[in-house]
């Protein structure tokens, strides 16, 4: 007679090590199942980076060969083309004088307001920033090209500058509130006691006390304003054509050569990847906070 | 103590302080946003000093105009199905990470690259790859037996094939939101899921995911905002063809105002993204979590 489904049989001899064993089967079958889910994503989001330099190394004539090979002599004959048929050190120093420079003057203004958001709470201007972050920068361009045709500042570093401040200000405005936050507040008391004033606690203490925060800073907004775009589409120009309008433009004739396109990739791409690697244990911080808070 | 002796008397201090970013972002911010709102009311004759004031007659067509339906519906198809996929592999990934194993702070740098390498030249290789005879996509498809796709090419695939490079760039600010989510679950209440008797499953389902709200709730946020502004991806692979199958807003905003020169009804375009973005980021914003901000 078979008992009804749902009572409890008596336990046989040896189900308790059967048991076990199965628990233990278990446990090495979501090991496995987890590094096989871990190895495929990592295939899937890195497939693109690998294909990149491996491209990047090929010659034309091995670069669309099925299967691909996976031992091949490497050249550095794409990235000779690319140096040699581009002004590329010529973009490469318009993208630094920009980058550095909106950077830099973003600092300027970004820090003192940061700091007196977060110490006098200046919560409407502190939303209003966050609200502008969040806009979609092209909206600002429309009537910004047409300022910039009546001001000859088109096809300019400064102007470009300029409108980079678009989008390294609100960051760093944001991302230092929380840093300055963090200065303790009895540090500042003191030294407003021992007779500094209220723009030296700032320079002398606040500043130093979030250096970490704003090296992160620096270099969010460095990378922000480097990989930019749009901006330099519309008021860049020949003399002022950064490294990311440059392999657009790279692009438009060259679409057919995927080893000058892997190559000018990697030399964009590996510099941000390899400062990424050395700072990442401080940039996660700075990268979530730069999304919200 | 008497830091606030002061108080009482008109205080300049946090004025100076904020000075320069109140300036910077009223020239560049404040006034651009005012002017192309007052631009979406004009219509431009032969030059830009030259208009006639319509009211809002541009947003009047706007229905009746198929470009731009087609845009908004590209726009609504493009950010929901970018939103949907980040979800679920920056998830996973979070997930992962959230448990320690060897090399796992390795794994989470290798995840972040795709967010802050330059998104041209990352769509740029995309591009190389989704090429339909050379492209090593189409290889891959063969050798697993699938039929291959023209990607890019076609009408019917070329929008998802963008939605694939938008996840791929957008999933690690997802991980990062949520895997920051993860850290904060207090351990007490998993402890006491699993005491009751929950399996993983209904310990993810009952207990983490609730707990995750906030932090999944801003991550979707985040990257809907991030997607419905996307264009370097659309405007290096696509520029909104084949057959419009890729012009979201942005790109047909950008179309009309920076190639055809449609200053007034470009503007009205814009003003309907800026409208749908400001409409998400008011739902960001009341996800704060400091207490005065």
């Amino acid at each position: 007679m078979r008992a009804p489904a749902g009572t409890p049989r008596a336990p046989r001899p040896g189900a308790y090590l059967a048991d076990r064993r199965r628990r233990r089967a278990i446990k090495v079958a979501t090991e496995a199942g987890f590094y096989l889910l871990l190895g495929v994503l990592l295939i899937a989001f890195m497939f693109v980076f690998y294909w990149m330099v491996v491209t990047s190394l090929k010659l034309p004539r091995e670069v669309t060969v099925y299967p691909p090979a996976l031992v091949f002599e490497p050249t550095l004959m794409n990235y000779r083309n690319v140096l040699e048929k581009t002004p590329f050190f010529h973009q490469l120093s318009n993208s630094l004088i920009v980058a550095i420079g909106a950077v830099t003057l973003a600092m300027v203004v970004g820090l003192p307001a940061s700091y007196a958001i977060s110490r006098y709470r200046l919560k409407s201007l502190a939303l209003t920033i966050l609200m502008m972050r969040m806009m979609p920068t092209i909206v600002f361009m429309l009537p910004l090209f047409v300022v910039y045709q009546r001001l000859g500042l088109i096809d300019t570093h400064a102007g470009l500058i300029f409108s980079h401040l678009i989008l390294t200000v609100p960051l760093i405005v944001w991302i230092m509130i929380g840093f300055f936050e963090d200065v303790p507040g009895e540090v500042e008391d003191q030294a407003r006691v021992d007779g500094c004033r209220r723009w030296g606690v700032f320079w002398r203490i606040a500043l130093p006390l979030s250096a970490p925060g704003i090296v992160v800073t620096t270099i969010l907004s460095f990378i922000t304003s480097w990989n930019n775009f749009v901006f330099v589409l519309i008021l860049g120009g020949v003399r002022t054509t950064t490294l990311p309008l440059a392999v657009f433009n790279f692009m438009g004739f060259e679409m057919l050569d995927f080893g000058g396109v892997a190559a000018v990739a990697s030399m964009l791409s590996l510099p941000i990847i390899v400062l990424t690697i050395i700072v990442q244990r401080w940039l996660v911080g700075g990268l979530t906070l730069g999304a919200i808070k | 103590m008497r830091l606030s002796r002061r108080r009482g008397r008109f205080d300049l201090f946090p004025f100076l302080m904020i000075g320069g970013a109140i300036v910077t972002l009223g020239a560049f911010m404040v006034y651009p946003l005012v002017s192309l709102v007052l631009m979406s009311m004009r219509d431009y004759g032969t030059s830009t000093m030259n208009y006639r004031f319509v009211g809002l007659d541009w947003f009047a067509q706007l229905p009746r105009d198929p470009r731009f339906v087609n845009g908004l519906v590209r726009t609504i198809v493009y950010s929901g199905s970018a939103v949907a996929g980040a979800m679920l592999m920056g998830s996973i990934m979070a997930f992962m990470l959230n448990r320690s194993f060897a090399g796992a702070a390795i794994v989470r740098t290798l995840f972040i690259l795709p967010m802050v390498s330059m998104p041209v030249a990352s769509a740029l290789l995309w591009g190389t790859m989704f090429n339909p005879q050379q492209g090593v996509l189409n290889y891959f498809a063969r050798v697993v037996g699938l039929e291959p796709s023209l990607w890019l090419a076609s009408p019917a695939t070329a929008l998802m094939s963008l939605v694939i490079v938008e996840v791929w760039m957008s999933s690690p600010l997802v991980m990062l939101i949520v895997l920051a989510g993860l850290r904060s679950i207090p351990q007490e209440p998993l402890e006491s899921a699993r005491i009751d008797g929950a399996n993983s499953l209904q310990t993810l389902a009952f207990v983490i995911v609730p707990m995750l709200r906030a932090a999944l709730v801003a991550a979707a946020l985040i990257t809907l905002i991030d997607t419905l502004k996307q264009f370097p991806i659309i405007w290096v692979l696509t520029q909104g063809g084949p057959v419009r199958s890729t012009e979201t807003l942005y790109v047909y905003g950008y179309a009309l105002g920076f190639q055809f020169f449609d200053l007034g009804y470009g503007a009205a375009v814009l003003v309907v993204l800026l409208l749908l973005v400001v409409l998400v980021s008011v739902f960001v914003m009341r996800l704060r979590q400091r207490s005065w901000l």
